[in-house]
């Protein structure tokens, strides 16, 4: 062999190392047998508690892919494999149904409602929705492009509370962590959320009055773990966590 | 009253041991490469500091470690012209010797109308409004030339300012020197005739 | 004379050009997804006429600031060697290398409102830094100052002191010889390292939403815009990136003296 044929060879290596240890890296995207769930991030809290139960029943393994609900429509969009998908609202799931990404098998798998949650110790002595309002109060919302958003600005005009937010966050992790920091004083999140991170939260009369109902599509595998989340194993984690009545 | 340098100074490996007076009129250092002239002239300037000994310009000290005293450069009673000659690439001619009278208080146009005679002594009064990238070797050392004597320092120190500059252009250059009416010259040169017109001689040894 | 040139070797061309694709492809592609019909029209929509003013606002001023902040920085750590000064230039360099939203995580605990810094500034003056315009300007000065700094830093060294050592014995003081002097003949680095740092100031996202928040109008800057119509209104969201893509560019091609030749 030459020597001009064995650098070709070690060049060819070379790229093929990184390319070998990023499809490496990018994990579940690779066949290793797990079936692929795209959920909306407010699920990444308990995916242990999920792994475990799935696991006692023999069913999986299962790769999770954890984004916002309409980054996840995007990526199926783009091409991304995935066994099953859950949005956190029906708006967005109808967006992937018109975008032909879910598949004919569907089903109501939980739902959510917002609590109105506030920084630990409570500094802004919040204890009704009309602080939304406070100009003295740092105030926290979804932005209305995304689910938890949209079903703030639901609530709040079927309540007739004005609001007067400082931040409108990209998701409703950022918006509880910032609550968790105490740079917020107040912010309506989903009570799934508030529950798993211990955040206190004020009972208002009237916000469970509207939910975000989380839907699920999948092929055969997807909807075998689809179907468990909706058993009564599944609901029981669910409803632990803040999700369902 | 005297120039006096009695001390050591470290470079690298090399410790120069000084002890010789500058006294008024043109001294002409001379001297292998690497035997440290240059370094005498930026010890004198201020650029530079003694590491042992002191320097005294008449009468006060200037440098001196043991005792904790060094004037900087800008408050000696020293100018130099450099053997590159270095001039503000973002000022003319006219401005650049301007620079030193702006420092010493004046406005800007006074400083500027002061400026005008230096540049008739070294004969650049074609160039005052060029900028030193326009300028040839022999051009930008006689605008440093009397940048330097805008200074009006009772020391000019001149470190080899014939070597960046055409054989043609020295003699010129030459004159001006011999003529400056500064009353201390220090000049670092390489030339034996250069030298031997010198009031004083200084020869360094490579140690 | 020089031997004719010949083609350079595949096994040097084949990676070169893999290098050349990774960096153009994706660009190819945002300006083929590019809604050209109506891209006036959504750059002229309120929200991102909105956006265009707050991130016009929170990047000129944090250019400017990287000046003032960065210009004496950059000249001591140009003149002065040592173990102290080795740290600084470490310290003020880790932006650049520091995932953003570490940035922004790292102001939130210092400068947020029970932080290190923040607290005081909440406690004596009543000053809260996120959710303010000025917040996300102390975000973006965050991610910008490395770079006014390395480019004039390296400017001065390069420069070195012989100016400054003849504007001494010409009787200048030290403050005057750097505003003489140094910041006049270093003119040219000086304003491609404010150029650097207001391009990083306008694309910077991550230090910012994590910590001055987003509200349109106040910290919701072009970068952020995208992100959220991504969510709502994709097409939005391309013609957008396309306006910071072509001011990207716009840079360069101003600095192409520096960095197109030699």
């Amino acid at each position: 062999m030459n020597r001009r044929a064995l650098l070709l060879i070690g060049l060819v290596a070379l790229a093929a190392i990184p390319s070998l240890a990023a499809l490496w890296l990018a994990g579940p995207g690779g066949d290793d047998g797990a079936v692929l769930i795209f959920a909306p991030s407010s699920f990444a809290p308990i995916e242990a508690e999920l792994d475990a139960g799935l696991a006692a029943e023999g069913i999986g393994p299962v790769g999770w892919v954890f984004a916002g609900s309409q980054s996840l429509v995007a990526q199926l969009v783009d091409g991304a494999p995935a066994d099953a998908l859950i949005t956190a609202d029906l708006s967005t799931f109808a967006a992937a149904q018109a975008a032909e990404v879910t598949w004919p098998d569907e089903r109501l798998i939980t739902f959510n409602v917002l609590v109105l949650a506030v920084a630990d110790g409570n500094p802004g002595e919040v204890t009704n929705l009309e602080a939304l309002a406070d100009p003295d109060l740092l105030i926290g919302f979804c932005a209305v492009e995304v689910p938890c958003g949209r079903l703030a600005a639901n609530i709040t005009s079927t309540l007739g509370v004005t609001s007067a937010p400082d931040t409108e966050e990209t998701s409703v992790r950022a918006l509880t962590a910032k609550l968790i920091a105490g740079e917020i004083d107040a912010a309506l999140i989903y009570r799934s959320d508030a529950q798993t991170t211990g955040l206190t939260t004020v009972p208002v009369d009237g916000l469970n009055s509207l939910t975000n109902e989380y839907w699920g599509s999948g092929n055969d595998r997807g909807m075998e773990i689809l179907h468990w989340l909706g058993s009564g194993a599944g609901q029981r984690i669910l409803i632990d966590s803040g999700w369902g009545p | 009253m005297s120039l006096r340098i009695d001390g050591t100074l470290q470079r690298g490996d090399l410790t120069l041991e000084l002890d010789f007076d500058l006294p008024f009129g043109i001294t002409a250092i001379t001297g292998p490469n690497g035997a440290g002239k240059s370094s005498i002239l930026r010890l004198v300037a201020g650029l530079e500091a003694l590491d042992a000994g002191r320097l005294t310009l008449d009468g006060v000290v200037l440098d001196d470690r043991a005792a904790e005293v060094f004037i900087p450069a800008e408050e000696r009673n020293v100018s130099i012209a450099f053997q590159q000659p270095r001039l503000f690439p973002h000022l003319t001619v006219l401005q650049n010797i301007a620079y030193p009278l702006r420092r010493q208080g004046h406005a800007p146009a006074e400083a500027t109308e002061l400026a005008r005679p230096f540049a008739e002594r070294v004969r650049a009064t074609s160039l005052l409004d060029l900028r030193p990238r326009r300028l040839s070797g022999g051009q930008a050392q006689r605008t440093a030339i009397a940048v330097a004597m805008a200074v009006g320092a009772s020391t000019i120190l001149l470190d080899e300012p014939l070597t960046s500059i055409d054989e043609a252009g020295t003699a010129d250059i030459r004159r001006l020197l011999h003529q400056l009416d500064t009353p201390r010259v220090v000049w670092v040169t390489h030339d034996p005739a250069d030298a031997h017109d010198a009031d004083h001689q200084i020869i360094l040894g490579s140690r | 004379m020089t031997p004719p040139a010949r083609r350079p070797p595949f096994a040097v061309l084949a990676p070169a050009g893999l290098g050349v694709a990774i960096v153009i492809v994706p660009i190819v592609g945002l300006l083929q997804r590019t809604p050209w019909s109506s891209l006036l029209n959504r750059l002229g929509s309120d929200t991102v006429v909105e956006a265009i003013r707050v991130s016009l606002a929170v990047s000129v001023v944090a250019a400017a600031l990287s000046l003032v902040l960065g210009l004496p920085l950059a000249w001591l750590l140009a003149r002065h060697d040592g173990r102290l000064v080795g740290l600084v230039r470490a310290a003020v360099l880790v932006p650049m290398v520091l995932p953003p939203v570490v940035g922004g995580t790292a102001l939130l605990f210092a400068l947020g409102r029970r932080g290190l810094v923040g607290q005081w500034l909440d406690a004596w003056f009543g000053v809260t830094l996120p959710f303010t315009t000025a917040g996300a300007i102390v975000a973006a000065t965050f991610v910008a100052l490395p770079f006014f700094v390395t480019t004039v830093e390296a400017a001065l060294r390069q420069a070195g002191t012989e100016l400054e050592e003849a504007a001494a014995v010409a009787g200048a003081r030290p403050v005057t010889r750097l505003l003489t002097v140094t910041i006049p003949a270093s003119r040219d680095a000086i304003m491609a390292g404010v150029a650097l740092a207001w391009a990083r100031a306008l694309g910077e996202f991550g230090a910012t939403i994590t910590f001055a928040g987003n509200l349109a109008g106040r910290t919701r800057t072009l970068p952020l815009e995208i992100f959220l119509a991504l969510e709502s209104d994709p097409a939005s969201a391309v013609a957008v990136s396309v306006l910071l893509l072509g001011v990207s560019l716009a840079v360069l091609v101003a600095l192409r003296g520096r960095w197109f030749t030699r």
